[in-house]
């Protein structure tokens, strides 16, 4: 339990931590919580299909973006004006320079979710390979591996992320390779894979120790089959609902680095959406608040979704 | 004497209060001397581990007494607190039997030392832990040596990875320091001037043995003396991390007892999904709210009550004017706390539902026992390890959260320092501040996990065999 | 003085353009300048701190890992040593001899560089002074705040009392608020454009005023070789592409105008119609079928840098998106945020291929002839003034005739001349006269004002700088 409550690497905002199952306590609830009403712990509810819709909703938006919008997210509309309110044909307004906030919103969603599902990805594939060596070997390479990772996680997160980001761009600020976009995913990849593999590792290490794995040992399997398909199935549900939760960090830590006035300026983000709104935040609120709405429901879909999976999962592993 | 319980009850209900007091910068000098008294008189009572609440409190007054000494540098004035101090707590407890006591003591004179000697403030902060954690080691026996022993590998591994990192990064560090355009020989001068020629390992070492001697060399770029540089922007930060630390604790532990005590309900419901709500928000968000609606000439709902930026200029110091000093910086610390109130309350809430369907909280309710007191008594402590754990952890996340919140608000702690470092790739500073935060993260957490060990010996055993 | 005037005249950086002074010498409080043509702006150039007056000599001598400021790099002509006389306290530290003197800097966001009121100003009531009592301060805080709208909120806050920001729309909320006192000018003000790397070929005119045998190699490492904007044409098709009027308009919420050429209004040389190119869809769609065919890519692709800047980046993507509207995919620009130290650093070295710019504030030639010389064009990854690192021979005659001709009016047409020949060649993309805000909080007084000794006032507000010794605050309080 301790260890695995454990995500290290996180600013305040995104500190999420495990939580088992508890949301299904009764609720006739005036005293402590009881056990049981495990009938709607099956269930995901609504909520997580709400949650579910709007990623789908989103996620479609950014993809077909160019096919179904009107609008670009760069064309800007002197017609409407600058700083306009929200009106039938800008739902959202216009900004500063005259563009559609909603279409910029929708497009932003590109680059957010595509930083933060990526780099999860990749922190979930190096991290996690990372973890379950650490988390199923004992002696020198444990000591290894752990040690490595204490040294990184020693550092803050978003330190770790500026400092690879600056040195991934040459001395004029121009990325060594690829775009900038990339150099945002390359450098929190990096960043997360400490924290996601001692995450890892502190679940394999419950499943290590488990009868069926002992047993498998005890027979003599392969070292590499038992991890392959004694732990990696019991670890998989976890670490999905984890990876949920970092791409939801990581979208916000990819808000921070634009806020900062660091990685993807050219294309719309939320975070560089906010940033660039706030000087007119008195006159023209809507530039700041609808993509931190925007912001807000993708990690709050996100972390329910992640909290749901965990419940039903956890449910059908206890009834094993 | 009185027996253990009502000694430390009373030691507890003093020591909140003035620590209370402390806090708010009322009474710095006496809250530091109760402070001392409770961590002294935690360490030696035989039953203190029984009351979490009671340890937090320890725990946050060796903090604040850290955080006040380095604020203000007490000087002389200090040494006078120091003996009456110890003349209390030797009337207390009798120095012998006091490891704890001896350790406090220990790191007071350090501090007041530091002070008196204008050593810079970080390093005797460190200082005072590795007393702390050295002292400790004598209640918690050999697990804490060899946690304490698997330290200074870890530090010296961090150091030598930023080093070699930073060393290897493309980039010539002598033409950047010497600024675009600059003659060879310039740059080649410099060069000379920092060895740069010799390999990683040898430079490495060279820096090693200076930074031990609390020299992290010199800014090129601001020409400062980087130990200046973190003396100069630590404290600011290090302020307002405690402080959102104390505000999110305050908010986060009655909450998620209620909540958990209530769960299923409609309290808890609400207090869970406002958590949730806020763990979404991004604290950058969070502060151009709370400017919006609560700063000084920009509240859009008329409640025009605290600044919106601390600059060096207007910063108060501690214990100068508590009100003023208070509103200034309630904003970025409320900012910095929100997520972590969520967070907390949300650990605190999962563990505590189910420490409360444990048989033995039956049994007390059986017995009768008031809600209260199954709930902080009984419920509390057990249901605190993972809340512990990650309030270690949260160090390097609140060092991260810091620096956009200083951005902001204009306060030149060491997210700013370390940021404008890293634009300017300003490597001797980026290496110095990410060792001193390695440090820190490192000896942090590992006293909370010493702190933790107190808390269930079942845990201590279990590692020592490890 | 004199030793600054030396200094400048000594440095690889500047040298090139202060050719013309010849002499220098120290008599008590009076310095001669000897110039080896005639220069009747001369005095213009001594308006502002050009090689920072304000530091001491010691301090300058004193850095000597500074490939700019080493004394003995100077010079083939011997020159007179100026009277050394040891300040008190610590040599490393600026002194400042006007209103007021320094006491500290303390680098970094929220931290500040302090002064106090110096009793021997020379207009205050000590021993030589005129008696009028100046400075009514007691000292002033330079504080940095990085972050532009959280320098406004300080403002509005009351951390602040005055803040200087050059953020049209900021001055523009400030301007509808009663609450706070908005002074803006632009008359001899700067002008906001983008400066076009255009380093390539050799320079001859540099390697004379440096003594090199052979005109050196603008680009030798080829690292501009690629940047579209060496093309004429393609430098054309842009700057006709762009909608000045809308341009300035849009970004400073209709305060300031779209500017033509390197001198805003009431500087010798500013013009109605300079002849820049004007915004004409058609014309930038020709000329850009030409540049393409003349550089043989299918888009005119470059780096177009920015501050990191929230206000700046939006500047550029409104030019960027004028540039989409009038090309579609033929234009591929990537704006790069820079931080403001590192920025600097790279226009010096001309390690760039576009980046928003402002500067040229002044009231004659003279003051900026400096940016614009050939000879001021140093090789990419040297530092050269001549941040475009353009070679323009008829710019450079002009120049010497706009600084040295004894004819008013002469000096005056051939500033025009500069302007028309900055807008033939399309050197820059001329945004707007960049619109300077002072904003204070209603108690601090006379901010603008400083009489002269012959009893004229001079120019309250030039490229957002003021002064600083007759400010007062109600009550002798500026805080409220």
């Amino acid at each position: 339990m301790l260890e695995q409550s454990s995500d290290p690497r996180t600013d305040q905002a995104t500190a999420q931590v495990l939580e088992p199952a508890d949301e299904a306590t009764v609720p006739d609830g005036t005293g402590p919580a009881e056990r049981d009403a495990g009938y709607q712990r099956r269930k995901l509810g609504v909520g997580f299909w709400i949650a579910v819709g709007w990623l789908a909703v989103l996620l479609a938006a950014a993809i077909l973006g160019d096919l179904i919008l009107p609008y670009g997210p760069e064309q800007t509309f002197r017609a409407a004006g600058r700083l306009a309110a929200p009106s039938a044909d800008h739902w959202f307004g216009t900004d500063s320079n005259s563009r559609d906030v909603f279409t910029r919103c929708v497009f932003a969603t590109r680059i957010s979710l595509l930083v933060g599902v990526s780099a999860t990805l990749v922190g979930l594939v190096v991290g996690g390979a990372l973890g379950m060596i650490a988390g199923f070997y004992r002696g020198t390479i444990e000591s290894a591996v752990t040690g490595a990772l204490d040294v990184l996680l020693a550092i803050p997160f978003l330190v770790l992320a500026l400092a690879l980001l600056t040195f991934l761009t040459d001395e004029q600020n121009q990325p060594r390779f690829g775009n900038i976009s990339i150099i945002v995913i390359i450098a929190l990849s990096i960043a997360v894979v400490p924290s996601i593999a001692r995450i890892t590792r502190a679940n394999v290490l419950v499943h290590s120790q488990r009868e069926f794995v002992l047993a498998s040992r005890t027979l003599g399997t392969r070292n590499l089959r038992i991890m392959v398909r004694e732990i990696l199935p019991n670890v998989v549900p976890a670490m999905m609902s984890f990876a949920l939760l970092y791409i939801a960090i990581l979208i916000v830590v990819e808000g921070t680095l634009s806020f900062l006035g660091v990685g993807e300026l050219s294309k719309p983000t939320w975070g560089n959406m906010i940033s660039f709104g706030r000087d007119k935040i008195d006159d023209a609120p809507w530039n700041v608040l609808f993509p931190s709405l925007f912001m807000f429901l993708t990690i709050l879909a996100l972390n329910y979704i992640g909290d749901r999976v965990r419940n039903y999962f956890d449910v059908r592993e206890a009834g094993i | 004497m009185t027996d253990v319980r009502t000694r430390r009850r009373v030691a507890a209900g003093i020591g909140v209060l003035l620590l209370a007091l402390t806090a708010v910068g009322v009474v710095p000098l006496i809250g530091l001397a109760i402070g001392g008294v409770l961590a002294a008189q935690y360490a030696t009572s035989p039953g203190a581990t029984e009351s979490p609440g009671y340890l937090l409190a320890c725990a946050v007054a060796v903090v604040l007494l850290v955080a006040w000494a380095i604020d203000l540098r007490p000087g002389l004035y200090g040494w006078a607190v120091v003996a009456v101090m110890a003349a209390g707590l030797v009337l207390v407890d009798g120095w012998r039997r006091s490891p704890g006591f001896l350790a406090l003591l220990a790191s007071m004179t350090v501090l007041m030392l530091g002070a008196t000697l204008d050593i810079t403030p970080v390093f005797v902060f460190l200082a005072v832990i590795v007393i702390g954690i050295a002292a400790t080691a004598r209640t918690s026996g050999r697990y804490v040596y060899r946690r304490v022993a698997a330290l200074v590998p870890i530090v010296i591994a961090v150091s030598f990875f930023s080093f070699s990192l930073l060393s290897l990064l493309p980039g010539d560090l002598a033409v950047n320091i010497a600024g675009p355009g600059a003659t060879p020989e310039a740059v080649a001068q410099i060069r000379a001037d920092l060895n740069l020629d010799d390999p990683i390992p040898v430079r490495y070492l060279r820096w090693l043995a200076d930074a031990v001697q609390g020299d992290l060399g010199v800014s090129p770029f601001l020409r400062e003396d980087i130990v200046d540089g973190l003396a100069r922007t630590l404290p600011i930060s290090m302020q307002i991390m405690l402080y959102a630390i104390v505000l999110s604790l305050a908010l986060s532990i009655p909450l998620g007892v209620l909540s958990a005590y209530r769960a299923g309900t409609k309290t808890d419901k609400g207090i869970t999904a406002t958590m949730f709500g806020l763990l979404a928000l991004p604290n950058f968000v969070i502060a151009l709210v709370l400017i919006l609606f609560f700063a000084k000439g920009k509240s859009i709902i008329g409640l025009d009550w605290f600044p919106a930026t601390v600059p060096t200029r207007s910063r108060i110091g501690f214990g100068e004017n508590t009100v003023l000093r208070f509103k200034q910086i309630l904003l970025p610390v409320v900012a910095l706390a929100a997520g972590l109130t969520a967070t907390y309350m949300r650990l605190l809430r999962t563990d505590m539902v189910a420490t409360l369907q444990e048989d033995y909280i039956a049994v007390a309710r059986a017995k009768g026992m008031s809600t209260m007191r199954i709930l902080f008594g009984h419920a509390l402590r057990p249901s605190s390890f993972t809340l512990l754990t990650v309030l270690g952890i949260n160090i390097a996340a609140l060092i991260s959260g810091s620096l956009i919140i200083e951005v902001i608000f204009v306060l030149p702690g060491v997210g700013t320092y370390l940021a404008t470092a890293i634009f300017q790739r300003d490597y001797l500073v980026i290496q110095g501040v990410v060792v001193v935060l390695a440090l820190a993260f490192v000896l942090t957490n590992l006293a909370v996990d010493l702190l933790y060990a107190l808390l269930d010996p079942r845990i201590r055993d279990a590692r020592a065999i490890l | 003085m004199a030793y600054n005037i030396a200094t400048c005249w000594q440095s690889d950086l500047t040298r090139a353009a202060y050719s013309y002074i010849s002499g220098l010498a120290f008599d008590g409080q009076t310095v001669t300048v000897t110039t080896s043509i005639p220069t009747p702006d001369l005095p213009f150039l001594f308006r502002e701190e050009v090689c920072g007056f304000m530091f001491s000599q010691q301090w300058l001598e004193s850095l000597e890992s500074n490939p700019l400021r080493v004394p003995e790099k100077a010079a083939k002509t011997p020159w007179p040593t100026p009277p050394s006389t040891p300040a008190d306290g610590n040599q490393g530290e600026p002194v400042g001899s006007g209103a007021f003197t320094f006491v500290s800097y303390t680098p970094g966001n929220g931290n500040a560089f302090v002064t106090e009121r110096n009793d021997d100003y020379w207009r205050g009531d000590g021993p030589d002074a005129t008696g009028e009592g100046l400075p009514y301060l007691d000292g002033i805080e330079f504080i940095v705040a990085v972050d532009g709208e959280s320098r406004a909120a300080g403002l509005e806050s009351g951390q602040f009392d005055i803040i200087h920001t050059a953020n049209g729309e900021l001055v523009a909320d400030f301007q509808g608020n009663d609450d706070f006192v908005t002074l803006t000018a632009n008359e001899f003000g700067e002008t906001s454009y983008t400066l076009l790397n255009v380093g390539a070929g050799t320079n001859a005119a540099y390697s004379k005023t440096f003594g090199l045998p052979e005109p050196a190699p603008m680009d030798p490492a080829g690292k501009n070789a690629a940047n579209p904007l060496l093309n004429l044409n393609c430098r054309k098709a842009l700057a006709h592409a762009i909608d000045g009027d809308r341009l300035a308009d849009e970004r400073n919420a209709g305060l300031a105008q779209a500017a033509n050429g390197p001198f805003s209004p009431g500087q010798f040389g500013y013009l109605e119609d300079s002849g820049y190119p004007a915004f004409d869809i058609d014309t930038a769609n020709e000329l850009m079928d030409t540049c393409l065919a003349e550089i043989g890519k299918p888009a005119v692709e470059f780096a177009f840098n920015t501050t990191n800047d929230p206000f700046n980046v939006e500047s550029n993507q409104l030019i960027e998106s004028m540039w989409k509207e009038a090309f579609g995919d033929k234009v591929k620009v990537t704006i790069t945020p820079i931080e403001q130290g590192q920025y600097i650093g790279l226009a010096l070295a001309g390690a760039f291929q576009a980046q928003g710019w402002r500067n040229h504030g002044g009231f004659r030639p003279i003051e900026n002839a400096y940016w614009w010389f050939s000879a001021s064009a140093a090789p990419i990854d040297k530092l050269a003034l001549n941040f475009g690192r353009f070679q323009d021979p008829e710019i450079d005659a002009a120049l010497v005739d706009a600084i040295t001709n004894t004819d008013d009016a002469k000096r005056k047409a051939a500033a025009e001349t500069v302007n028309r020949k900055f807008a033939e060649n399309v050197w820059n993309f001329w945004s707007w006269w960049t619109l300077w805000g002072v904003i204070a909080n209603p108690r601090v007084q006379e901010i603008t004002n400083m009489p002269l000794p012959d009893g004229g006032t001079a120019q309250p507000i030039i490229a957002g700088k003021h002064y600083l010794a007759q400010i007062w605050c109600t009550d002798g309080n500026c805080e409220g």
